[in-house]
C-alpha cells in the first residue's frame, strides 16, 4: 500500500477527511468561529468599547491567539450591530509593509480608498496612486446587512513605485478626510491593526507615539484595534509601556490575553477535528483526552505550539497508521516529530536553543557564563537572532524569558 | 625657543624652523605625576599623621578615577571629579607639607631632552593620551615654548575649560593650515568634548556649547571617515556625537549614532567603552519609552560595569534601573538596584547623588509599605 493510500486510509477510519490543525487560524470569519473557543471575558470587555468607538490594544504572549481573537471579535461587532440595523464600517489590517507611521497610514488607505472609490472621487483618486504601488494585496470583503468587514493583508514595498511618481502628498491629512468620509458614509469606523506586535518593538513605538493622534482623533465614532505583545525583557517593562499609553489616553481597555488553560485547549482540538468530520462529536478522537493534556504542557499552554505539535503528531500517526494517538502511541510519535525538527536545525541554531534550554531560558538577566558559552559580551548581541527565532523556536515567557520549543528533543539524545 | 606659543609655531611653518622636544614617556603622563605624587604626600606625612586617612580616601579616590579613566577614555564625570579630588588633595598638601599637591617635585629623572630641527611640513599632529594637547612630529611630542611652563599651561588647561577650549581651537587652525587631517579630527574631537563638558558645568550656556561640540565632533567624524581611521577611534567619536545629540533632544540621532558605536565596541570586545554606551542607550530608550530596551540595555551596561569592577559605572546604572523599577511598580526590585547605587556613590563621595537616591529610596520603601498594607506581591 502507498503511502498516501494508507494516510488516507488511516484519517478515514478516524472518520476524518483531513488533519485539520493549523498553526495559524483561518481568516474567514466564518470558518474561525467554527473553531474559536473561551475567551468570553475578554469579548465582553472589548464588544462595547469597540461599539463605542473607543480603542483597544489586545496583547499577549507570542501565539497567544491574538489574531484569532481579534478576527472573531470583529466577526462578533459585524453580527451584533448587523442585528441592531446600524451601518459600520470595519477595516482589518493583517499585515503590512514597513515600520513607520507613513507606512501604516498608507496601509489603512489603501482599503479605505477602495471602499470609497465608487462614491467619492477623491478616494478613487488616492486608490489609483496607491495600486501604482507595486505592493500585493489580499482583500475579503464580508457585508453583513448595512455592516462591511474588509479584510486586507499587503505585501511588497511601499518604495518600489515611488520611482515612477506614485506619490501621495500629506499622506495624513488625506487619511484624515477618507476616514471623515467614511464616517460620513457608515456612521461609525473600526480599524484593527494586527501586525503591530510582529514588527520590532522600537519601531512600533515610533509609529504609535507618531499617530497618537490619529488615535485620539474621532473617539465615540470611530475606534481602533491594535495588537501589542509581552515584551521579551521584562513584565515590568510591559507594565510602564500600558502605564504610558493609558497616560496618553491612546485605549480605553488594555485586554490581556492568558495562556488557554488544558480544557479550553481540548474544546479547541475537538473544534477543530470536527471541521474534518462528517458528524461532529464532543470528542477529540483520535487523540485520548490524556494526550491533548500532555500536548497542551508541552505546549506551554499556547495555542499555535499546541496546534503545531497535534498537527505534526496526528499526520504522522495518519503515515503510520495507528489507531489511536493514546499513551501507548504518542510517545514514539512524538520522538519522531522531534527528530524532523532537529534535522532542520542549523548547527549554530541547535546549539543555542540547547543553551537556553540548560540555563533555564534566555532573557536580559542572563547570567555571564551563559553569554560566554554564546560567544558574546552582551544580551544586546543576541538580540537580532533572538528576534527571528522568537515564534516557533524560541517561546517567550511571560516574566520575559525565551524558552526552546517542545519540538526540542533531549540534549543528551541529539549530541552532536 | 624659549616662551614659543601655538602662533610661533605658525609662524616656523614658513619660516622652515622649529624645536622638538623628545621626553621620556613616563614624565609625559601627567596621570603618572599624580601618582607619584600620591606616594611621596603618603611618605612625608607618613601613616600617623592626623590626616592620614583623609589623604589614604584621596588616594583610593584619585586611584580609582585613574584607572577608570586609562580603561575607557575621560569622561566629563571622571573629570570632574577627578579636578575636585586634586583641588582637595591641594588643600591637604598645602595645609601639610607646605606645598601644592600639583607642585610637589617628580620624582622620576629618567627624562631625556632633545632638540631636533627639521622641515615643518613634517609635522604630523596627534593627541598624547596624558595631555591630550602635544603635538607629535613622527609620534615624537613637540612642546611650544619652554616646556615646563608649556605643561602647566596644559595641566591648567586642562582643569580650565574655558582655557582649554581656546588651546584646542588654536591645535585645530593649525591642524588644518598643516592640512593634517588627522590632527585636525582628533583635536575637533577634543574640542568637542571640551565643550560638551562645558555644557555640562554652564547649564546656563548649555544649548550654544552643546551647538559647537556637535560641529567640532561632526567635523571629527568627517576626517576620521575620509582618512579611513581606526573603527574604534571612529566608534568613540560617534559615541561622543551620540552623547552630545543625548544632551541636545535629537534623540534618534543620538540612538542611531550611539547604535553605530555600540556595535563596533561590541566586535572589537572594547568593554568600558561598550558599557558606556550600553549605558547611554539604556538612558535614552528610557527617555524614547522604548522601555523594553532601556531594560536590556541598562542590564547589559550592568554586567560589563561588574565586570570591570567600575564603581562609579554599576551606581549610574543601577540607579537608572532602580528608578525604572520604582516607576513600574517594583519597589522591592527598586529597593535592591538603589542600594547599590547608593553603596558606589557614598564610597565614590558623590553626595549630590547619595541625597537623590536616598529620595528615591523613600519613595520605594513607602510604596512597597504600601503594596504590603493592600496585601499586594511589592
Amino acid at each position: 500500500m502507498s503511502s498516501i493510500s494508507r494516510y488516507r486510509e488511516t484519517l478515514h477510519r478516524w472518520g476524518l477527511t483531513d488533519v485539520p490543525f493549523r498553526a495559524a487560524p483561518p481568516e474567514d470569519p466564518a470558518e474561525l468561529s467554527r473553531i474559536f473557543y473561551g475567551r468570553q471575558r475578554e469579548l465582553d470587555l472589548a464588544l462595547p468599547t469597540l461599539y463605542e468607538g473607543r480603542n483597544v490594544l489586545v496583547r499577549g504572549l507570542w501565539g497567544v491567539g491574538k489574531t484569532a481573537f481579534i478576527l472573531y471579535l470583529l466577526h462578533r461587532l459585524q453580527q451584533e450591530t448587523a442585528a441592531l440595523g446600524e451601518q459600520m464600517l470595519i477595516l482589518y489590517i493583517g499585515r503590512f509593509p514597513g515600520d513607520s507611521s507613513e507606512a501604516l497610514y498608507r496601509a489603512l488607505l489603501l482599503p479605505l480608498s477602495e471602499t470609497l472609490a465608487d462614491a467619492e472621487p477623491e478616494a478613487r483618486r488616492v486608490y489609483d496612486v496607491l495600486s501604482g504601488f507595486q505592493v500585493t494585496h489580499s482583500r475579503q470583503l464580508q457585508v453583513e446587512g448595512k455592516v462591511d468587514l474588509q479584510l486586507v493583508s499587503i505585501g511588497g514595498s511601499w518604495e518600489r513605485g515611488k520611482d515612477e511618481g506614485w506619490q501621495i502628498q500629506n499622506t495624513y491629512t488625506v487619511l484624515l478626510r477618507l476616514l471623515d468620509l467614511a464616517q460620513e458614509q457608515y456612521g461609525r469606523v473600526i480599524v484593527a491593526v494586527d501586525d503591530l506586535d510582529k514588527k520590532v518593538p522600537r519601531a512600533v513605538h515610533n509609529v504609535l507615539d507618531d499617530a497618537t493622534d490619529l488615535l485620539r482623533r474621532g473617539q465615540g465614532k470611530r475606534g481602533f484595534l491594535l495588537t501589542g505583545r509581552f515584551t521579551s525583557a521584562l513584565r515590568a517593562t510591559s507594565a510602564l509601556q500600558d502605564i504610558s499609553q493609558q497616560m496618553l489616553g491612546l485605549f480605553s481597555e488594555t485586554i490581556i490575553l492568558p495562556r488557554m488553560s488544558g480544557d479550553e485547549l481540548y474544546h479547541i482540538a475537538v473544534n477543530y477535528l470536527n471541521t474534518a468530520r462528517e458528524r461532529p462529536s464532543g470528542e477529540a478522537a483520535p487523540f485520548t483526552p490524556e494526550v491533548i493534556s500532555q500536548i497542551a504542557e508541552y505546549a506551554y499552554r499556547i495555542p499555535r505550539q499546541f496546534n503545531l505539535i497535534c498537527e505534526k503528531v496526528m499526520r504522522r500517526g495518519a503515515m503510520n497508521g495507528v489507531k489511536w494517538i493514546d499513551e501507548q502511541t504518542f510517545p514514539a510519535l512524538w520522538r519522531t516529530v522531534q527528530d524532523e525538527f532537529v534535522l532542520e536545525l542549523t548547527p549554530d541554531v541547535r546549539r543555542l536553543l540547547y543553551i537556553a534550554r540548560r540555563s533555564g531560558g534566555l532573557s536580559a538577566d542572563v547570567d555571564d557564563a551563559t553569554l560566554a558559552q554564546l560567544d558574546v559580551e552582551t544580551y544586546v548581541e543576541l538580540l537580532p537572532l533572538l528576534r527571528s527565532l522568537e515564534g516557533d523556536l524560541l517561546i517567550p515567557q511571560e516574566d520575559g524569558r525565551l524558552l526552546p520549543s517542545a519540538f526540542l528533543p533531549d540534549e543528551e539524545e541529539h549530541s552532536d | 625657543m624659549q616662551g614659543e606659543t601655538i602662533e610661533d609655531l605658525m609662524a616656523a611653518r614658513h619660516t622652515g624652523r622649529f624645536r622638538v622636544v623628545r621626553q621620556h614617556k613616563n614624565t609625559s603622563d601627567l596621570w603618572r605625576q599624580y601618582e607619584s605624587g600620591l606616594k611621596q604626600l603618603l611618605t612625608k606625612l607618613g601613616s600617623d599623621h592626623l590626616r592620614s586617612t583623609e589623604l589614604l580616601i584621596l588616594e583610593r579616590r584619585l586611584l580609582e578615577n585613574l584607572a577608570r579613566a586609562r580603561l575607557y577614555g575621560d569622561t566629563s564625570t571622571s573629570h570632574i571629579e577627578r579636578a575636585q579630588i586634586l583641588d582637595a588633595l591641594d588643600r591637604l598638601a598645602l595645609e601639610t607639607v607646605g606645598r601644592k599637591f600639583l607642585a610637589l617635585p617628580s620624582d622620576s629623572t629618567a627624562e631625556t631632552v632633545a632638540f631636533t630641527q627639521g622641515p615643518v611640513e613634517a609635522v604630523s599632529f596627534t593627541r598624547d593620551p596624558a595631555t591630550g594637547t602635544i603635538a607629535f612630529v613622527h609620534h615624537e611630542p613637540i612642546v611650544i615654548g619652554n616646556r615646563d611652563d608649556m605643561a602647566q599651561r596644559l595641566l591648567e588647561a586642562v582643569h580650565e575649560a574655558h582655557d582649554a577650549i581656546e588651546l584646542y581651537g588654536r591645535i585645530v587652525a593649525i591642524a588644518r593650515e598643516l592640512n593634517d587631517q588627522r590632527a585636525e579630527a582628533l583635536y575637533s574631537q577634543d574640542l568637542g568634548l571640551a565643550l560638551l563638558n562645558l555644557a555640562e558645568s554652564e547649564p546656563a550656556q548649555s544649548q550654544a556649547y552643546l551647538s559647537r561640540a556637535a560641529a567640532a565632533l561632526q567635523q571629527a567624524i568627517r576626517l576620521l571617515d575620509a582618512i579611513k581611521a581606526a573603527p574604534l577611534l571612529r566608534a568613540r567619536t560617534r559615541y561622543h556625537l551620540g552623547r552630545c545629540y543625548h544632551q541636545s533632544g535629537r534623540w534618534p540621532e543620538a540612538i542611531a549614532l550611539l547604535e553605530q558605536a555600540r556595535e563596533v565596541f561590541a566586535r572589537h570586545k572594547a568593554r568600558p567603552e561598550l558599557a558606556h554606551a550600553l549605558l547611554e542607550l539604556g538612558q535614552l530608550y528610557y527617555q524614547t519609552e522604548d522601555f523594553e530596551s532601556a531594560y536590556i540595555y541598562l542590564k547589559d551596561a550592568l554586567r560589563l560595569f561588574r565586570r570591570l569592577g567600575d564603581t562609579d559605572g554599576i551606581a549610574v546604572t543601577q540607579e537608572a534601573l532602580g528608578s525604572m523599577e520604582l516607576q513600574a511598580a517594583h519597589p522591592s526590585d527598586a529597593i535592591v538596584s538603589l542600594r547599590e547605587a547608593r553603596q558606589g556613590y557614598v564610597a565614590l563621595q558623590r553626595d549630590e547623588r547619595v541625597r537623590a537616591v536616598d529620595h528615591l529610596l523613600g519613595m520605594a520603601d513607602r510604596a512597597r509599605q504600601a503594596a504590603e498594607r493592600m496585601g499586594a506581591t511589592p
